[in-house]
């Protein structure tokens, strides 16, 4: 069961300067899905439009991003949410709840002049029935500990914290409430590779303990590797692969893919490793045809033509290529 | 002890060292000056009659003397400072022999009412108006808002006290046109006194939060857009932390740091008097008393309210120092 639908999803950002209308096409034509009890990646190079994906799915859309096609559902209580239409208080009413956000690690995302146990009432006591402040501490500092955390943490202000810690605290404020399914933004981009081993098996015990769904933001595909169930290739704005985590690093069937996972060093191999030639189109450029034409080494007539369709290829695994499968993307409005 | 010794002792220093170079400067300048008051009033004294070469050298000394002026710089520099640590500015040169401290504590209680009222004022309504101006900057009412501050703010302060005196106490008589309470009352707390002194000050006020409303506004507003886009603001959005938290502890307590510290310096600058107000309105203030002293060539007394006024800003500027802690913790540990 489904608990987090993308359906045809298009956000653009689009702006508007002396009269010149400018579309950044960051996400087109997305279709996917989050699982119950799964923890699904989602990978691809900077620009890829991962992390506006990301912020289409939490229903985050500000402008210049606007949402021109498609859209979001939650089910929530095996009832359906319309994040794309959905007012501001129903998104409020379904944030924190069922679900919830984590931070890229490098990011300033406690306030200053706030101490963390305050910032804990901030985030949840208005969605918890009365609950004194003592209690509200208290169960704040059961959280912190099950997730490493000495409870003197709580009166501390977020300039007295390291980064590992501020990055377990954004952790522990985003699934305090239990949600259904979690979203982390490269959230361990900007720490150190001992400090990332540790939120990474923080967010696998949670996912574990919790059976809830992790949706991963990353470009390391060391994270991936270790973390994910499933992954979700964006190439240029569009999804190329999707696939259990096994399946794309053993068997990648897009060219772009094979590059990426061809392009991971091995230890003891000394090989020299290719890399894809040249770099992604521009994406504020009208696009025909496969986004990777320019730089695949089987590149077909065909490819500039028309884009490939998402298609099914086995089990639990769709791609996007004429090699692959002769459908074209149907344009849906 | 420890916040004593590392905190709070060296910035006493400071204040002190400030406020002994500000004085110095002040004692300094009126002698750099070409314009000799001794001489001065002798030759004031002269159109009066002829006056025996003896007499005048005698009358000389004493000048020198009450002046101040007697001996080497050096000297005066010390006996300077032996009278104003004694709280003695000397007499004033044109009312005198009348002190220079009394001239200016009968002038500084109108100052202060005035002046610390419209500086909070002007504070907290540019804090609240500027902070929804910069959460709502795409709504209507801020745009509008934001366009009027804009025309108003450049108009040159005289004119738009002179406007509103004409307008509202010439044309259309609703204020007194001058002073600070009604001529022949005596200062009381009966509702006579304290409604007079309210209708006198009403216009002055008014045309000070106008102006300095302003620019509370616009810097708030910035402010507060700067912080909109924060990290920390953008993530408390998104996890739906109720609207009122983020408005003041989020984003009016974040941007209060800044802003404490120019509304004390604010505050501290009361004590040199708004002079243009105070001279539009003939309100008996400070900077009333400053006009006089510098059209009259009156030394002592325009030292007194630069020393005044120095001793102010610099204990504004200590007492912000000193609270900052306790406003942003990340001042509290060094």
């Amino acid at each position: 069961m489904s608990l987090v639908r993308a359906e045809s999803l298009k956000a653009y950002y689009i702006t508007k300067a002396y009269g010149v209308e400018r579309v950044v096409k960051a996400v087109d034509n997305v279709t996917l899905e989050v699982r119950e009890n799964e923890i699904l990646g989602i990978a691809g190079e900077s620009g890829c439009g991962k992390s506006t994906l990301m912020k289409t799915l939490l229903g985050i859309v500000q402008p210049p991003l606007t949402v021109v096609g498609g859209r979001v559902v939650y089910t929530v209580d095996g009832k359906d949410v319309d994040v794309t239409a959905a007012s501001p208080q129903e998104l409020e009413g379904v944030r924190w709840r069922h679900v919830s956000y984590v931070p890229q690690g490098s990011m300033n995302v406690l306030n200053p002049v706030r101490r963390i146990k305050h910032t804990f009432r901030d985030f949840v006591a208005h969605r918890v029935q009365r609950m004194s402040q003592a209690e509200l501490v208290k169960w704040a500092a059961e959280h912190l500990k099950s997730l490493g955390l000495p409870p003197e943490v709580l009166n501390a202000y977020p300039h007295q914290l390291s980064g590992g810690m501020k990055q377990r605290v954004t952790i522990a404020l985003a699934t305090l409430l239990k949600p259904k399914v979690i979203f982390a933004d490269e959230p361990t981009t900007a720490l150190d590779v001992i400090v990332q081993r540790g939120v990474i098996q923080l967010l696998s015990r949670i996912q574990r303990e919790e059976k809830n769904s992790l949706v991963l933001v990353t470009h390391d595909m060391g994270v991936h590797a270790h973390l994910t169930h499933r992954i979700v290739i964006m190439y240029a704005g569009k999804v190329i692969e999707e696939g259990s985590t096994a399946k794309i690093f053993s068997a990648p069937q897009h060219p772009y893919t094979q590059y990426l996972i061809g392009s991971l060093p091995v230890i003891g191999d000394k090989e020299y490793r290719v890399s894809a030639p040249g770099n992604p189109p521009r994406l504020d450029r009208p696009l025909t045809g496969c986004r990777f034409v320019d730089r695949c080494p089987k590149a077909m007539p065909q490819c500039r033509q028309a884009a490939p369709a998402l298609v099914e290829t086995g089990k639990d695994h769709k791609v996007a290529c004429f090699l692959v499968s002769p459908e074209e993307e149907k344009e849906s409005a | 002890m420890h916040l004593l010794k590392r905190y709070i002792i060296p910035r006493l220093i400071q204040w002190l060292v400030v406020i002994f170079v500000g004085v110095t400067v002040a004692f300094i300048v009126p002698r750099l000056s070409p314009l000799d008051p001794v001489q001065n009033t002798l030759n004031r004294m002269a159109v009066y009659g002829l006056m025996y070469p003896e007499a005048v050298e005698s009358l000389r000394a004493t000048l020198e003397e009450l002046y101040g002026l007697k001996g080497t710089v050096f000297e005066q520099y010390i006996a300077f400072w032996k009278r104003l640590l004694t709280g003695d500015f000397g007499p004033s040169l044109s009312v005198f022999p009348t002190p220079v401290i009394q001239l200016i504590l009968q002038a500084l209680p109108w100052t202060i009412g005035l002046l610390v009222t419209s500086t909070i004022t002007a504070w907290i309504l540019g804090i609240v108006i500027g902070t929804l101006a910069g959460v709502y900057s795409e709504s209507r009412f801020s745009k509008v808002l934001e366009t009027l501050v804009m025309c108003i703010s450049p108009i040159p302060y005289y004119i738009m006290a002179l406007t509103l005196v004409l307008l509202f106490a010439y044309l259309i008589p609703i204020f007194p046109l001058a002073g600070g309470a009604a001529i022949g009352l005596r200062p009381s707390f009966s509702w006579t006194f304290i409604s007079s002194v309210l209708k006198h000050g009403f216009l002055p006020a008014f045309s000070l939060v106008i102006i300095s409303m302003g620019w509370y506004f616009l810097s708030q507003k910035a402010l507060t857009s700067t912080l909109v886009a924060s990290d920390f603001v953008t993530y408390a959005r998104i996890a739906a932390v109720p609207r009122r938290t983020i408005l003041y502890r989020y984003l009016i307590r974040n941007s209060l740091l800044p802003q404490a510290t120019d509304l004390a310096l604010g505050l501290g600058s009361v004590f040199g008097g708004a002079l243009i107000t105070e001279v539009v309105f003939s309100y008996p203030g400070i900077g009333q008393v400053l006009n006089t002293a510098i059209f009259q060539g009156d030394f002592n007394l325009m030292m007194g309210i630069i020393i005044l006024s120095v001793v102010g800003i610099a204990t504004g500027a200590l007492i912000i120092d000193l609270l900052y802690p306790l406003l942003d913790p990340r001042v509290r540990y060094h």
